[in-house]
C-alpha cells in the first residue's frame, strides 16, 4: 500500500506549479471531448430501468 | 471486539456503454455483452458457476460477477461486481480496484462488434439509479431487541410458508401458460404473416431463438410477474420491515445515521442534476427512506435489508437451514447510501470511517448526539450545498453543518483509539486521512475555493473542478457527459485521464492489484471459496459456488462445504502488510 498517498496532496499550486499545469491541460481535453457527441454518449450509457 | 477486523464487502453495479461499429448489424443485447465480458474474464482468471438465482460466476479471488436486472426482456441489465469478504478498508480497496481493473479491461477486450466499456457510477443521464452498496458484518442487537428479532422470525414462518406456496402456484401457472400459448400458437402461426413476432410475444426470445438471450419470458409477462410478485409479497415485506424497524440494528442505525447523512462531503462522487445544478453525491438525492428492501417496493433506502427478504423468500425456500442463519447475532448490515468512488482515498475513507464507527458504536463509546429532525431532508440539503455552509436542525434545537457532524464522529474515533493502544496502524491511518480531508474541506468552507489538496482524492471536488474549468456556457448534455465520463473505466474516462497525468493518489500498488485479481483474502469465507475454485475449476469436476457454500459434484453425489466457519473475526492471520512493505496476501492457508 502506498502510504504517501494517504498523506500528501496531489495537486498543490503553492508548492509546485507543474501539477496545476497538468490539471489545466487535462481539463481542456475534457472540455473539448465533453462538447462532442454528448447526447449520443448519454444515450449509450443509459441503463434502462436502473439497478436492483 | 473487532477494531476494523470485521467482514466487509462492496457491491458495485457498472453501467454498460456500447458504441456499435459503423455498418454493424443489430446491436447486441446487454446479456450478450455480459456473456462476452465473462468469456474474457474466464481467459484471465479461474472461475466457477454461481449456485444462485441470478446469472453469474465466482472468481478465484472469492469475488463474483453478475448480470443484474429485474427486467431482462425489457432491455434492462448491468454488470455487478462483488468483492470477496475482506477485513479492513485497505483490503477492500485493493479488491475493489482489482475488480474494476479486471472488468474494465475485459470489457474493452471482449469480442463484440463495437466499443464496449463499463461506467462505475450511480445514475445515468435519464435519472435511473443503481450503483454501490456496502456490507458490514455487525451485531444485529443485544438483550430484548435480539430476542424480539428471533421471536419475530418465528412468527413470520406461517407467512413465509404461504409465500412459498404462492411461489409454487405461480411456477405452476407459468407452465400452464406456456402449454396454452403453444395451443394458441400452433393454429395461429398459419394465419399470420409474422409468425416469429407472434412467437416472441407468446414465448420470449430465449425460447424462440434457441439460445440464451437473457429474456426467458415475453416482456409483457415479465412486467406482469414483477407486479404480481410485488403485490403477493407485500404483506411479508411490510411485516419484515416492521420487525426490522423495531428490533434489528436499532442502536447502530440511530447512531450511524447522522454520520451517513453528512459523509457525502467526504465520499460523494458529485452529480450534475436534471436542472444542471451540482450536487455533492450521485445517489443521495434519490434516497427516499431510511430502511427498505432496496427497490422491491420502489424504495431507495439508507439501510437496505433486501438480503433478509431474499433469504426468507428464495434462499430458505431452496434450503430451509438458511432461515436458521437469520437467528444469529452477527448479521450483514447493508448500506445503500453511498457512491461508487473513483478516487481510492475516498473509497478507503468510505469503508474505513464506517467500519471504525461500527467499532465505536458496538463498544458503546459514542458520546451522546441529538438526532436529526428530518434526516432525509438534511441529506438532500447537504448534498445540494457545495459551499458546505448549510445547517440542519437537531432535535435538541441546535443546528449543525455536515462538517461539524463529521468532526463530532472523528473526535469520537480519536478518543476510542486513544483508549486502545493495541489498535492496528490501519485504524490510525483512517483517522489521520479523515482529519486531513476535513481540514481541506474547512478551507473550502472559509474561502469558497476548491482546495487543490483534495483534487484527485475526493471525487466531488475533482469532478467539480473539471466542470468549473469547462465553464457554464456549455450545454447541459456536455456537463452531464463530464459527470458520467468521469467514471468510465477506459483510458478516455476522465478520472483515468487525471490518473495518467499523475493527478490522483493511488494507494494500491500495481503488484497488490495483480495479486488481488487471482488470490483471495486470508481468514475469510472467500479464502476457502477461492481455494476450491483454484483446485477444481480447471478439471472436469462439477463445481458450483455461492456466498455460503461450495458444492463439489452433482445430485446425490454432490458434497456441500459450508464456509461459515471462516466468518469469525480473528487477528491471527491478518494479511495487512506494514505500509512500507509489500503485500503478503498470497500466504493464505485454507
Amino acid at each position: 500500500m502506498n502510504r504517501d498517498a494517504l498523506q500528501q496532496p496531489t495537486v498543490d499550486q503553492t508548492t509546485s506549479p507543474a501539477p496545476a499545469r497538468a490539471l489545466a491541460e487535462v481539463a481542456q481535453q475534457v472540455r473539448r471531448d465533453a462538447v462532442t457527441n454528448s447526447q449520443e454518449y448519454l444515450d449509450e450509457t443509459t441503463v434502462p430501468h436502473g439497478g436492483e | 471486539m473487532p477494531i476494523l477486523d470485521r467482514l466487509v464487502g462492496l457491491e458495485t453495479e457498472y453501467a454498460i456503454r456500447f458504441h456499435p461499429r459503423a455498418g454493424a448489424g443489430e446491436p447486441p443485447t446487454r446479456f450478450h455483452l455480459y456473456q462476452a465480458l465473462i468469456t474474457c474474464v474466464k481467459q484471465r482468471v479461474l472461475t466457477a458457476p454461481a449456485r444462485h438465482f441470478k446469472e453469474g460466476v465466482f472468481l478465484a479471488n472469492g469475488g463474483a460477477v453478475w448480470f443484474e436486472t429485474e427486467r431482462p426482456a425489457a432491455g434492462g441489465g448491468l454488470i455487478e461486481g462483488a468483492t470477496p469478504e475482506c477485513r479492513g478498508p485497505s483490503q477492500v480497496v485493493r479488491y475493489q480496484r482489482a475488480q474494476d481493473q479486471l472488468l474494465g479491461q475485459c470489457a474493452r477486450m471482449a469480442e463484440v462488434d463495437g466499443e464496449f466499456s463499463l461506467v462505475k457510477n450511480d445514475r445515468d443521464g435519464r435519472g435511473h439509479v443503481y450503483g454501490a452498496q456496502e456490507n458490514y458484518e455487525a451485531v444485529l442487537g443485544t438483550g430484548w431487541a435480539l430476542w424480539g428479532w428471533r421471536l419475530g422470525l418465528l412468527l413470520l414462518i406461517p407467512l413465509v410458508v404461504l409465500m412459498w406456496l404462492v411461489t409454487l402456484l405461480t411456477i405452476g401457472g407459468i407452465l400452464v401458460y406456456y402449454g396454452l400459448a403453444g395451443l394458441v400458437y400452433l393454429p395461429m402461426r398459419r394465419c399470420t404473416t409474422q409468425p416469429r413476432r407472434l412467437a416472441v410475444a407468446l414465448f420470449g426470445r430465449d425460447l424462440v431463438e434457441g439460445r440464451e438471450t437473457g429474456c426467458p419470458t415475453p416482456a409483457w409477462l415479465e412486467t406482469l410477474l414483477l407486479w404480481f410478485a410485488r403485490l403477493v409479497h407485500a404483506p411479508l415485506a411490510v411485516c419484515l420491515l416492521s420487525l426490522i424497524h423495531c428490533t434489528a440494528f436499532r442502536r447502530t442505525r440511530r447512531q450511524l445515521l447522522p454520520f451517513l447523512i453528512s459523509r457525502c462531503i467526504v465520499t460523494g462522487a458529485g452529480l450534475v442534476d436534471d436542472d444542471g445544478r451540482f450536487q455533492l453525491a450521485d445517489k443521495a438525492p434519490a434516497i427516499n427512506c431510511l430502511i427498505g428492501l432496496g427497490g422491491f417496493l420502489k424504495d431507495r433506502p439508507v439501510f437496505t435489508f433486501g438480503h433478509f427478504f431474499k433469504t426468507l423468500c428464495v434462499e430458505s425456500f431452496l434450503s430451509p437451514r438458511e432461515y436458521g442463519q437469520l437467528f444469529r447475532q452477527r448479521q450483514r448490515l447493508q448500506i445503500g447510501l453511498g457512491d461508487s468512488n473513483m478516487a481510492e482515498l475516498a473509497e478507503f475513507l468510505r469503508v474505513g470511517t464506517t467500519a471504525l464507527l461500527l467499532d465505536v458504536i458496538e463498544a458503546g463509546e459514542l458520546p451522546p448526539l441529538s438526532r436529526l429532525v428530518r434526516p432525509l431532508e438534511g441529506l438532500h440539503q447537504f448534498c445540494s450545498d457545495p459551499t458546505l455552509t448549510c445547517r440542519v436542525r437537531l432535535q435538541n434545537g441546535q443546528q449543525a453543518t455536515a462538517l461539524q457532524l463529521q468532526r463530532f464522529y472523528l473526535a469520537a474515533c480519536q478518543q476510542f483509539l486513544a483508549r486502545r493502544p493495541e489498535a492496528p496502524e490501519e485504524a490510525h491511518e483512517v483517522v489521520a486521512a479523515w482529519e486531513e480531508v476535513l481540514d481541506g474541506l474547512e478551507q473550502l468552507q472559509h474561502s469558497g475555493q476548491l482546495p487543490a489538496c483534495l483534487i484527485g482524492t475526493v471525487d466531488w471536488v475533482t469532478k467539480k473542478q473539471l466542470l468549473d474549468e469547462a465553464g457554464n456556457n456549455i450545454p447541459w448534455e456536455a456537463r452531464k457527459k463530464i459527470d458520467i465520463c468521469y467514471h468510465e473505466l477506459a483510458p478516455l474516462g476522465y478520472f483515468q485521464m487525471l490518473q495518467a497525468a499523475g493527478l490522483t493518489a493511488p494507494i494500491v500498488t500495481p503488484q497488490e492489484l495483480e495479486r488481488a485479481v487471482r488470490t483471495p483474502p486470508p481468514n475469510s469465507p472467500a479464502t476457502m471459496r477461492g481455494h476450491y475454485i483454484r483446485e477444481f475449476s480447471s478439471d472436469d469436476t462439477e463445481l458450483s459456488v455461492n456466498w455460503k457454500c461450495v458444492v463439489i459434484g452433482r445430485g446425490c453425489n454432490g458434497r456441500s462445504i459450508r464456509l461459515a466457519r471462516y466468518e469469525r473475526p480473528s487477528r491471527v492471520a491478518s494479511d495487512r502488510p506494514p505500509l512500507s512493505t509489500h503485500d503478503r496476501s498470497n500466504t493464505y492457508e485454507p
